[in-house]
């Protein structure tokens, strides 16, 4: 595998070349400080973007030349890493040697066709792509409750702060969509292009200085900016937890407990934590949550907990029965203490650890995971693979009863079903 | 041990079979880091009748049987379980169930000798007790819950109770909680015993490893077992007719856009001409073609915000075939005659076949550097077809416009179900 950075002034290309697959991946990447009135235009303008441009003046048209490009699949998402935001734009292809001569050209230069020349006439938007993602989306917002979890999460969040960059609900706010017209997202666009800052990852087996000499000709731009871009939010501690029930129209109750973690060195961060959680909450079916909730008392069928990197928090949940929600606190809170007190083997750290190893060598079987390897190295230092699996084995027992001190109950959250709801297929 | 080229994409599949009768399927990518390792037995969730020579008649146990001894089989010994082993190694375990099968898996990098061992081992060592099948209760009810609580599932489940007289799948592959709850050791120890054979099982590792290697230490591992002999036992399927339970039907469920699914139920003799697996990549191709992101229909809804989204699917249940299209749509009552007619007037042109052609290719070659993909390609193909193709390169390549068209005349649109997803009535 070879790394290589170009700088190209306004933007740099990371290429990462690798014969382990017959896929390619190109990832064009904008980021910026996450700004919360910005969410809902962001989401639409990368779906606009996506869904049509003047070379393409519909989806039918987009989809034909992607099929006639061997099925090459675009797509372009808005994600959130603690206090900033990305807008990013994927496109996976087919290795050249399986294609016809002309192919990488075509297949490279397709994403910045529909970025560069986006379907807009006099300063606005293409109405008709502009109504059908507006559509969409509002679906999008309006469908949230849908999902028990996500649902969950969401008010979880919201109630812990709701000026907090990490419950900031990334598909978008009703009341912003109204607003935004076919004139203020070209403003957004020119926005993007002129203050965001821009990375592309390309990988694969692949001519990357042909690769890098067909982007820089594509992608002629000099206004984008070139800073660092803080990730890390820091979340207020409460002094007393927040108990909060909420009712909805489901089957099963959702539980979830939110904790900050607070003061973790970087150290912690990239590493301690993780195996704290393997052991405690998310090492699939042998962590301590999933012994107690699970497997002695029955109490539930999911249990886990998530580490929230750049929010710093951990995330509890559960599908539970409303009537256990004291069990389940007890229950965790009993796992909590037994972490505190150093009260699990060396042999779960091991194990641990060798969770860990594997979860990483799965990751480099796949390009996304590559990509994200080298990604996470330059955004915040986050050592590459090989240095990682080395540094986690390096992990103490001690260290990580250290970190089981930092870690303080924000909110206790319960959707509870309503005794109404009806199972009536 | 036989060696099959997949002709036309580069690769090879490696097949033999034990002494008592378990089929080993391989193929190899030695470019990754890790392989990955399903045992499947053919039981599922819809052999819940069943007899074996000798017996009168059918047998019958609980729906959700299978489901239930999936999450049981875990267990080794009181207080431990074979996630207890894999953690060791640092492996991923899982199992699934399925109408037609129950798949046990491990995913792992190293220490391949020991995964697969001890995947054979616990998968085929029954440990059932009163307490641990007690206990398990539970944890599946929330399971079933958990399903419930999703509009999708619902949506699932209300198709086949629309469509479905006879058929199984109308039943929730866990069963319901009245279910779970009435299953008992017996009925897990008498199935474990007619089902969980070698003979009804196959093996399929996909990944790095070597294959010779491999092939030998499963051989070994099956040598020492001991298995009686197979029962052959015959599963009930109740003759599915034609004609469809339910014409129309609104479910009330936690959505805020209505969902639709209309569904058509047609024989498959209608289609004898083909085969099963053309049968399905025909059907594919045409209703991506007439309603997928190609077609003039979904992009005209779209634009007219007459939906949100639209998509199509067809699948082959036996003797039947069912094509389905699945909308959001605020307006089902101005869509639903939109998509009839549609239905009724399907197209397909040189162009988009060929260029479906090209996509479908494309894809084959792709979806082989992942190995778990892979795997239950393969798995899929050994419950559908009972074998798996080695010229799927030249199948594609032989697609003809007038066997197309000629499948879409042979489409029979007269049994038909329209379900409706709708938000729940305020009940004030």
């Amino acid at each position: 595998m070879e790394y290589k950075v170009y700088d190209c002034k306004t933007y740099r290309i990371h290429t990462i070349k690798t014969d382990k697959f017959k896929n390619c991946w190109m990832e064009i990447m904008f980021r910026h400080e996450l700004l919360k009135d910005e969410i809902t235009e962001n989401n639409m303008l990368v779906d606009v973007l996506m869904h049509s441009s003047k070379k393409y003046p519909k989806r039918r048209d987009v989809s034909i030349a992607l099929e006639n490009l061997y099925s090459t699949q675009l797509r372009g998402l808005v994600s959130r890493l603690g206090q900033s935001t990305m807008l990013s734009f994927v496109t996976e292809f087919l290795d050249p040697k399986y294609c016809d001569d002309g192919y990488l050209k075509d297949v490279i230069g397709f994403p910045f066709e529909m970025i560069l020349n986006p379907n807009v006439t006099d300063n606005e938007f293409d109405n008709r792509s502009f109504g059908i993602i507006k559509n969409r989306i509002k679906s999008d917002i309006e469908s949230l409750k849908e999902n028990a979890t996500r649902y969950a999460f969401r008010r979880t969040l919201q109630k812990m702060d709701e000026n907090s960059p990490s419950s900031f609900y990334m598909v978008g706010y009703l009341d912003d969509l109204e607003n935004i017209t076919p004139a203020s997202l070209y403003e957004t666009y020119k926005n993007v292009l002129n203050n965001y800052v821009c990375d592309i990852y390309v990988a694969g087996n692949l001519d990357m200085d042909e690769v890098v000499q067909i982007i820089k000709e594509k992608f002629d731009i000099r206004t984008l900016k070139q800073e660092e871009i803080n990730l890390y939010v820091s979340n207020k501690v409460r002094k007393t937890n927040l108990d909060i029930v909420e009712k909805g129209k489901y089957e099963q109750d959702t539980f979830v407990m939110l904790y900050n973690l607070v003061n973790l060195s970087k150290k912690e961060r990239d590493f301690v934590i993780h195996l704290f959680n393997i052991i405690f909450g998310n090492g699939g079916l042998t962590s301590k949550l999933y012994k107690y909730l699970r497997e002695e008392n029955s109490l539930c069928y999911v249990v886990s907990s998530m580490y929230q990197k750049y929010d710093q928090l951990l995330m509890i949940y559960a599908g539970i029965d409303k009537k256990d929600k004291n069990k389940c606190i007890k229950l965790v809170n009993k796992a909590l203490t037994e972490m505190a007190n150093g009260d699990f083997s060396d042999d779960d750290l091991e194990n641990a650890k060798k969770t860990v190893i594997s979860s990483i060598k799965m990751s480099e079987d796949s390009l996304g995971g590559i990509v994200n390897n080298y990604l996470f190295n330059d955004l915040d230092d986050l050592p590459l693979y090989e240095e990682r699996i080395k540094l986690f084995k390096e992990i103490t027992k001690e260290e990580i009863i250290d970190i089981a001190k930092k870690i303080k109950l924000n909110v206790i959250y319960l959707l509870g079903g309503e005794d109404n709801a009806r199972d009536n297929t | 041990m036989q060696e099959i080229i997949l002709k036309g994409i580069d690769e090879k599949l490696y097949y033999d079979k034990c002494d008592n009768g378990l089929p080993v399927y391989m193929l190899v990518n030695e470019k990754v880091n890790n392989f990955y390792i399903t045992l499947s037995v053919k039981y599922g969730s819809i052999d819940t009748e069943y007899k074996v020579k000798g017996d009168k008649n059918y047998k019958k146990v609980h729906d959700g049987t299978a489901h239930f001894l999936e999450h049981v089989n875990f267990n080794e010994s009181d207080g431990f379980t074979a996630h207890d082993y894999f953690n060791k190694l640092g492996s991923s375990i899982n199992a699934f169930t399925t109408f037609d099968f129950t798949s046990y898996e491990v995913f792992a990098y190293n220490e391949f000798e020991k995964n697969l061992n001890h995947l054979l081992d616990y998968v085929q060592t029954p440990y059932f007790t009163k307490d641990l099948v007690e206990k398990e209760k539970g944890i599946i009810c929330e399971e079933v819950k958990m399903g419930k609580n999703n509009p999708g599932h619902k949506m699932y489940y209300g198709m086949y109770k629309a469509l479905f007289k006879k058929d199984k799948r109308k039943n929730y592959v866990t069963g319901d909680v009245d279910d779970v709850q009435a299953i008992t050791v017996k009925e897990l120890e008498a199935i474990f015993k007619t089902f969980y054979h070698p003979a009804n099982m196959f093996l399929v590792i996909t990944g790095n490893f070597n294959p010779y290697e491999a092939i030998g230490m499963v051989k070994e591992n099956q040598a020492h077992k001991e298995f009686p002999k197979y029962l052959n036992p015959i599963r009930k399927r109740d003759k599915e007719p034609i004609g469809v339970n339910t014409n129309y039907q609104e479910i009330e469920a936690n959505v805020e856009i209505p969902k639709v699914k209309i569904c058509y139920k047609m024989a498959k003799s209608l289609f004898k001409k083909y085969d099963e697996r053309l049968i399905n990549i025909y059907l594919s191709i045409i209703l991506r073609n007439n309603f997928g992101s190609t077609s003039y229909l979904r992009e005209e809804l779209l634009e007219k915000e007459l939906v949100v989204s639209i998509g199509a699917g067809r699948e082959i249940f036996n003797d039947i075939v069912t094509l389905e299209i699945n909308m959001e749509t605020k307006y089902p009552k101005e869509v639903i005659p939109i998509v009839q007619e549609k239905m009724r007037n399907l197209t397909l042109n040189e162009d988009d076949l060929q260029r479906r052609i090209r996509c479908n290719i494309a894809a084959l070659i792709n979806d082989y550097d992942d190995i778990e993909y892979v795997n239950s390609d393969i798995a899929d193909q050994l419950i559908t077809y009972g074998k798996v193709t080695d010229n799927m390169y030249d199948i594609y390549n032989n697609l003809k416009l007038d066997e197309a068209t000629d499948i879409i005349k042979q489409i029979d649109l007269n049994n038909s179900s329209i379900v409706l997803l709708v938000p729940y009535q305020e009940t004030k």
